[in-house]
């Protein structure tokens, strides 16, 4: 990895992590330092513990957390295991276009910026489709 | 009037604020809690958790117990949030009236045991609820409202 790149780390509700994933990778081709956490019974810190070991294994690397509903555990549990990271943020309100241009755009700009594109993209692709 | 007690180690989130906020239309949720009153960051955490109609108060236990028994939520439909047992059975010590305590969520981490989808056990977490149900608290466990209701009563007992 190069230094502007960052691993994706999808906390969600479910098996939506896994599947919006899997969904990724039937469009684009294996991906790698993507990973998906489901929060399906598991304590907050149980949650906690195993973000963080992501995060700590790759601790070069800028770390940029999706989760699926702000307010929802998920991203109440991102939120406390990134707290005290400086190189680490939580987006809320994940979906496929902000996780396909993740996989396919970053290390192309610093992680600050594709942030900000991620972010401009997810909202962008919420929209009434035209007849 | 608190219109529901429950026992969540998520205390606010998405179950809580759209599963049963839809079908019980709070206007405020109360989370007694040491831990998170005590830390500014936490409070802020949680209080933010919220949709826009849901007020929430988050106190310490003590706090919370003089607050509801002062009748401050009497004019709100109310749900109070607690981490664990242990709270709830510290409210009973302080005075606090409940009936009835809706165990929603107790999750898993290392040493506890399933019992139910929603809840994973040790033995601490037994005992207190042992104890709440021997004070004749009904302890009835479901995730959301539409669910059936599982009595763990006989089976902390």
């Amino acid at each position: 990895m190069n230094e502007n790149d960052a691993i994706g780390i999808i906390v969600t509700h479910g098996d939506l992590a896994r599947e919006l994933l899997n969904t990724v990778e039937t469009i684009v081709g294996k991906v790698d330092f993507c990973y998906a956490i489901s929060n399906a019974d598991l304590s907050d810190d149980a949650m906690i513990a195993r973000i963080r070991k992501i995060i700590d294994e790759h601790r070069e690397s800028y770390a940029i957390l999706f989760v699926d509903y702000f307010g929802g555990s998920c991203s109440m549990s991102c939120s406390r295991a990134v707290k005290g990271y400086e190189k680490a943020v939580v987006i809320s309100g994940i979906n496929l276009p902000i996780l396909l241009d993740f996989v396919t755009k970053r290390g192309t700009m610093k992680p600050e910026e594709i942030v900000r594109n991620l972010i401009r993209r997810g909202q962008e692709s919420v929209r009434v489709i035209d007849p | 009037m608190i219109i529901l007690t429950r026992i969540d180690d998520r205390l606010v989130h998405a179950q809580v604020v759209v599963g049963w906020g839809r079908e019980l239309r709070p206007g405020r949720i109360v989370v007694a809690d040491d831990r998170v009153a005590s830390s500014e960051w936490e409070r802020d955490l949680y209080a933010s958790a919220a949709p826009p109609e849901i007020r929430v108060s988050i106190l310490s236990v003590s706090e919370a117990c003089e607050r509801i028994s002062a009748g401050e939520f009497d004019g709100e439909r109310t749900i109070l949030l607690v981490r664990g047992p242990a709270e709830i059975l510290r409210l009973l010590d302080m005075g606090l009236e409940i009936g009835e305590v809706n165990v929603g969520g107790m999750h898993f981490s290392d040493g506890k045991v399933k019992v139910l989808d929603n809840v994973y056990l040790d033995e601490e977490d037994r005992k207190a609820l042992g104890e709440l149900a021997r004070r004749g608290i009904t302890l009835e466990a479901r995730a959301l409202p539409r669910q059936e209701k599982v009595i763990l009563n006989p089976m902390v007992s």
